[in-house]
């Protein structure tokens, strides 16, 4: 387990690293979280998945407040 | 014999706890693979105390053993410290004592290499100056022997100032009565303090018992015979006669019961003795690891801890050369003891080694492991002495056990697995994020700068995934089943119940 902990660690230290590395050189050459968003809005859908999300919460936290 | 099992059988191992040969088996059983080794010997692992407790016959040292390199001529060699090399070693072992003492314990000793014709039986007896330290360290009170030697310093007479025999002396008349049974008990009682210790000894030719049988074994038995017969039975001592009058009486008088009822030498069994040492070692253990200085007994054991950590480490290669047949046949080979092993082939070990190649107890290792014929040395393993128990199953603590530990225990598995889940549920979701992130990277996005974006949060979200994945493996791999484990450990400590083999 030690050994299994110490190969994990290290993998995701190193892709995190690799990572920041990437998203701030994006960031650096011009890149645009927003217009990123706006595509992956595009391919997945994420604004109706957020409303839909938010609006199930919200039935949760309604249906759990109507015995109090 | 062919050169190569020639070659084989010229390389034996020993494994020793602190200086006791507990396995005599030939190097390439263990050199090619130890667990091998170890399977054919009946042990499953390295660890000594399930190495001694399925052997039954040796001492339960708790703590270290190694295994080291010997040759069949070797195991002579390795056994063959003369007289001078095991009280040059004991005196450097004794040094927690007082210097009066000290000399006193050396002398004695001394006596008896003068006594003895046989030199290496009497070492072989002694096991090995450690033990005798060891024994001595037991039986050596500090603070007791302050004050008879601060009245030694002014004047008094050791023992009739304290009016005490000290223990230490009691113990290596004890030794000395092992070594020599027939010699003292017609001369000696319990109560008085040997001619041996006077260093009256008569230089007559006696020789040891037979290296055949096991020190403790012969500790053990001898002790027996001796309780036999009590003070009043024993004959009065010629040579105690023979000795100065005014020593000997000042000598009757300054043994005390106060000694008797306080520590008995004679009435230490082996297994007690065992246990004592196993004591001092952890004492010994948990001193050297919370202060460096220790104290009188620890100074004998530190004395005894190895430096052998250096000898681990570069006798792999070594061992691996050695090529062998089949760790069975090779414990199966004769000995012939003929060939010079030139080189130092070593055995690795997996913890630290003990240091001490000064001498060899007779092994109690099973039959198959001990050394042929060819080992003049080493003697025939004994039966053991220990009695030997069996774990019954005790129902009514089965079922009693069973009740509250089956709902805690699903109760635990519950509470474990929430976490796993929501690790698992984690982990799937980033992993699958970090996807979709990746191919979205590589599909539909044009400019670099927010492709690596993308890249950078794929490999993030990829990361935590992972991360959450192992958590996830580490709660019901250690979690689960270390609480499995745990409420089997209990239940067997619980219900099962140690009772004397039939």
């Amino acid at each position: 387990m030690k050994t299994g902990w110490r190969i994990i660690l290290t993998i995701v230290v190193l892709a995190i690293l690799l990572g920041s590395i990437c998203f701030g050189v994006g960031l650096l050459t011009g890149g645009n979280p927003d217009r990123v968003l706006q595509r992956l809005n595009e391919d997945y859908h994420l604004i109706a998945l957020r409303d839909t999300v938010s609006n199930t919460l919200g039935q949760v936290t309604q249906v759990l407040h109507l015995p109090g | 014999m062919p050169p190569a099992e020639a070659r084989q059988a010229s390389f034996r191992a020993e494994i020793r706890c602190r200086g006791t040969l507990l396995l005599y088996a030939p190097l390439s059983a263990l050199s090619r693979r130890k667990k091998k080794f170890l399977d054919l010997t009946g042990h499953k692992d390295y660890n000594i105390g399930t190495l001694l407790n399925k052997n039954g016959t040796a001492p339960e040292f708790p703590g270290t053993f190694t295994v080291l390199p010997a040759r069949i001529p070797g195991i002579a060699e390795v056994n063959a410290i003369n007289r001078q090399q095991f009280l040059t070693e004991l005196s450097k072992l004794l040094t927690f004592m007082y210097e009066e003492d000290r000399q006193r314990a050396l002398s004695m000793y001394e006596r008896m290499f003068d006594i003895t014709e046989d030199e290496q039986g009497l070492i072989q007896h002694m096991m090995s100056p450690t033990r005798q330290a060891v024994l001595i360290a037991r039986a050596y009170d500090d603070k007791e022997r302050k004050l008879s030697v601060s009245s030694q310093s002014r004047g008094d007479s050791g023992e009739a100032a304290s009016g005490t025999v000290p223990k230490f002396v009691l113990v290596i008349n004890k030794v000395f009565d092992d070594l020599f049974p027939d010699r003292d008990e017609g001369d000696l009682s319990q109560d008085q303090v040997s001619f041996f210790d006077l260093g009256l000894a008569a230089k007559e030719d006696f020789t040891p018992a037979k290296p055949s049988v096991p020190a403790g074994a012969v500790l053990l038995s001898d002790t027996q015979q001796f309780r036999l017969e009590t003070p009043e039975e024993a004959a009065p001592a010629d040579t105690s006669a023979e000795a100065s009058p005014a020593a000997v009486p000042a000598e009757k008088e300054t043994a005390p019961s106060s000694v008797e009822a306080d520590f008995d030498p004679e009435s230490v069994s082996m297994d007690e003795l065992i246990s004592s040492l196993k004591r001092d070692l952890e004492a010994d253990s948990a001193a050297q690891n919370a202060a460096p200085s220790a104290g009188g007994a620890e100074a004998a054991a530190e004395a005894a801890e190895p430096a052998a950590e250096t000898a681990s480490d570069e006798t792999e290669e070594a061992a691996a050369a050695d090529q062998s047949p089949s760790p069975g046949e090779a414990i199966s080979d004769a000995d012939d003891g003929t060939l010079p092993a030139e080189e130092d082939v070593s055995v690795p070990s997996t913890e630290e080694l003990p240091e001490d190649t000064d001498s060899v107890l007779p092994p109690d290792a099973p039959e198959e492991n001990a050394l042929p014929d060819s080992g003049e040395a080493v003697p025939a393993p004994a039966a053991p002495r220990r009695a030997e128990t069996t774990e019954v199953l005790s129902v009514p603590k089965l079922v009693l056990f069973l009740i509250p530990a089956i709902p805690i225990t699903i109760a635990l598995l519950a509470l474990l697995a929430v976490p796993a889940l929501l690790f698992l549920g984690l982990s799937l979701g980033l992993i699958a994020l970090g996807a979709s992130l990746v191919v979205s990277a590589f599909s539909g996005i044009a400019v670099l700068a927010d492709t690596l974006l993308l890249i950078g949060a794929a490999l993030a979200a990829l990361a935590l995934g992972l991360l959450f994945l192992w958590l996830f493996i580490w709660v019901i791999g250690s979690g689960m089943a270390g609480l499995i484990r745990l409420v089997r450990r209990l239940g067997r400590e619980f219900c099962m119940k140690e009772v004397p083999a039939a």
